[in-house]
């Protein structure tokens, strides 16, 4: 694939930064102790780390059908990580007997 | 988040092997990960709610015998 220069800068810029993100969400993810504060960690990955690394791989495709797969990916992804990370607060919140130790739980 | 990792590993592996029919087990990776939080968190609160129950009426049985003793 024939990149001019500034089309690849953009893209290892974005990339990278991606990755970088993710790799910050993973130690995050393994140095918190309770659950509600790892979904905080693993929620930056899915959010900015995705979505950097897939806005890098369009510059990448540019103008064509498989930037609109990347797209697709990205919009599907961002409309259920939030469903996602909803559904297991509540688990968290109905299963866990120790939750007013950790947060505060209104009524 | 290991999904979401494995989501960005395999699209940008289309990009280092030049497919782009690889982005499609990336997109099949996203729906399903979606659809197995769903299930098992589904399957483990009904888990819970039965086991709930089942301990309410074990303390109930201790309570009965403690007013008959």
């Amino acid at each position: 694939m024939e990149l001019s220069l500034i089309r690849f800068v953009i893209a290892a810029v974005l990339i990278a930064g991606g990755i970088a993100v993710m790799c910050i969400a993973t130690f995050g993810v393994f140095r918190l102790n309770t659950a509600m504060k790892r979904m905080h960690a693993a929620a930056m990955g899915d959010s900015m780390g995705i979505g950097m690394v897939m806005l890098g791989i369009m510059v990448v495709y540019g103008l064509s059908a498989s930037s609109l797969k990347v797209l697709a990916i990205l919009a599907l992804f961002w409309c259920a990580s939030p469903v996602c990370s909803h559904l297991l607060a509540k688990l968290e919140v109905m299963t866990n007997l120790n939750l007013e130790d950790e947060c505060e739980v209104p009524e | 988040m290991i999904g979401t990792i494995t989501i960005a590993i395999i699209a940008l592996l289309s990009v280092v092997l030049g497919e782009s029919a690889v982005l499609d087990i990336s997109l099949i990776y996203a729906v399903m990960s979606f659809v197995s939080v769903i299930v098992l968190s589904k399957i483990y609160m009904g888990r819970f709610v039965e086991w709930e129950s089942e301990r309410g009426a074990l303390e109930e049985e201790k309570e009965e015998e403690e007013h008959g003793a």
